[in-house]
């Protein structure tokens, strides 16, 4: 398993960009799920308000 | 004025002027490495700043590299094939650093012509491949000689 | 070319925007996700070593990739920028606005490998150097751009057309970044990966991660900008009578007791 990752002594710096693009990958695909919750949860507010 | 305008107006005045500082950060930061930056020539015309850093660029000659044995010391020289400028630089060399590569010293000129690196850069281009490859590129090149 | 100018008014208009992205949402990502795994196992476990760099280069897979992506996508959001000032078409606005943070992911991504890449190889994390230089104020037009519409964000057209404006001006950079390496001594080396000329990457079994990269990254841009440009149409138009019958909210007809 360790041979499979080693990068002959640049470990840190392949994996570690690897992570980082990984987790900012993530975190896009997190925050375009949060954006459109928040559209669609906005919206019902205010139809909810206007019937009022 | 209504408070959202007024809002606005304090928003995008502080987003202006927090880029406007940003940018004039980043340039002079920038223009300090443009305006610093000397080739082995222009040194051996006296055209470098004095009692200051600046940057020498150019390629570590080959045969030039010298270590000390009993400190973390080395000597080289950077040669932009035209003339040359002894470097001496105390510390970890970047793994690129290598002789016949590009290379950028950071620092001084001390009185006795010998440029006191305080920290040395390697440069690399933009050709990758396989060692293979570039063995069978170094003995073809080889035989035309 | 009927056909067309019934495509163009179709894409221009939101509803059938939205309708017509929807079906290209899970492809793309599909797509994106395939291609992520298999390049990114391909140029880190099979790709062979670099003469020089040995493993190191290997970081060129996720930086390279995202660096094409984050001048891609400022250069697309100028065109949606363009169309946004000039016709007005609220898609474009939609586009512009949901690609800025995508474009700011991928600058950040850009600039974080770049400094891991640079210190072991150059020997230091950050350079004040020409092409990293413009690359942050790049991710900064990013944030300004979004800072920008935020400002505004009561009012969704007068902040579209006013962010349109920052984003145009801001197309200044593209040229700056893609040339620094060549009009100042820069640490930075060329680019590898040319268009017209030779390339500085020959070998198929380096260049195919790469590509792999390259498209991938592409994808997953497409995906996540529909998506993004869908839920801003949905907020901007709450008021329509599409984004109702979308969200299912017509059939609460209590309007009729009243």
């Amino acid at each position: 398993m360790n041979e499979l990752f080693n990068m002959n002594g640049y470990e840190f710096y392949v994996w570690g960009s690897v992570v980082c693009f990984v987790c900012v990958v993530l975190l896009d695909m997190v925050s375009l799920k949060t954006k459109k919750k928040q559209a669609e949860r906005k919206i019902k507010a205010m139809h909810k308000r206007a019937k009022r | 004025m209504t408070p959202t305008r007024k809002r606005r107006l304090i928003f995008i005045t502080l987003i202006t002027v927090g880029i406007a500082i940003a940018t004039a950060i980043f340039l002079t930061a920038f223009k300090e490495n443009i305006m610093f930056f000397k080739s082995p020539t222009e040194i051996s015309k006296g055209d470098f700043p004095q009692e200051r850093n600046f940057r020498i660029g150019g390629m570590v000659k080959d045969h030039s590299l010298q270590r000390s044995d009993d400190s973390l010391e080395v000597t080289f020289m950077i040669t932009d094939f035209a003339h040359d400028v002894k470097v001496s630089y105390e510390g970890i060399l970047p793994d690129l650093f290598r002789e016949g590569q590009g290379v950028v010293a950071i620092g001084q000129m001390t009185l006795s012509g010998i440029f006191k690196a305080e920290e040395v850069l390697a440069k690399h281009d933009e050709n990758y491949m396989p060692p293979e490859a570039a063995a069978a590129l170094e003995a073809a090149k080889e035989q035309k000689n | 070319m009927n056909k067309l100018i019934r495509l163009y008014h179709q894409i221009g208009s939101p509803p059938s925007f939205y309708q017509i992205s929807g079906y290209f949402l899970k492809p793309l990502l599909s797509l994106a996700i395939v291609l992520f795994v298999y390049g990114l196992i391909d140029g880190l476990f099979f790709a062979p070593e670099d003469y020089q760099q040995k493993d190191a280069y290997r970081i060129m897979f996720v930086h390279v990739p995202s660096a094409w992506m984050s001048m891609f996508i400022y250069a697309l959001m100028g065109l949606a920028a363009l169309i946004t000032f000039v016709w007005r078409i609220k898609v474009a606005e939609a586009v512009m606005m949901a690609s800025a943070p995508i474009g700011a992911a991928f600058t950040v991504i850009t600039l974080i490998t770049g400094m891991l890449w640079g210190k072991p190889m150059w020997g230091t994390y950050w350079d004040w150097d020409a092409r990293m230089t413009s690359e942050l104020i790049l991710l900064f037009l990013y944030i300004g751009v979004m800072a920008m519409y935020s400002a505004f964000d009561d009012d969704p057209r007068k902040a579209a057309r006013l962010t349109a404006l920052v984003v145009i001006i801001g197309l200044v950079n593209l040229p700056v970044i893609h040339y620094s390496v060549y009009w100042w001594s820069s640490i930075h080396q060329g680019s590898s990966v040319k268009i017209i000329g030779t390339s500085g990457i020959k070998d198929w079994d380096m260049l195919r991660p790469l590509l792999v990269m390259a498209l991938a990254t592409k994808f997953y841009y497409g995906y996540s900008m529909l998506h993004r440009a869908r839920s801003y149409l949905l907020k901007t138009e709450y008021k329509k009578q599409w984004v109702h019958l979308i969200l299912g909210l017509h059939e609460t007809k209590e309007k009729t007791n009243e």
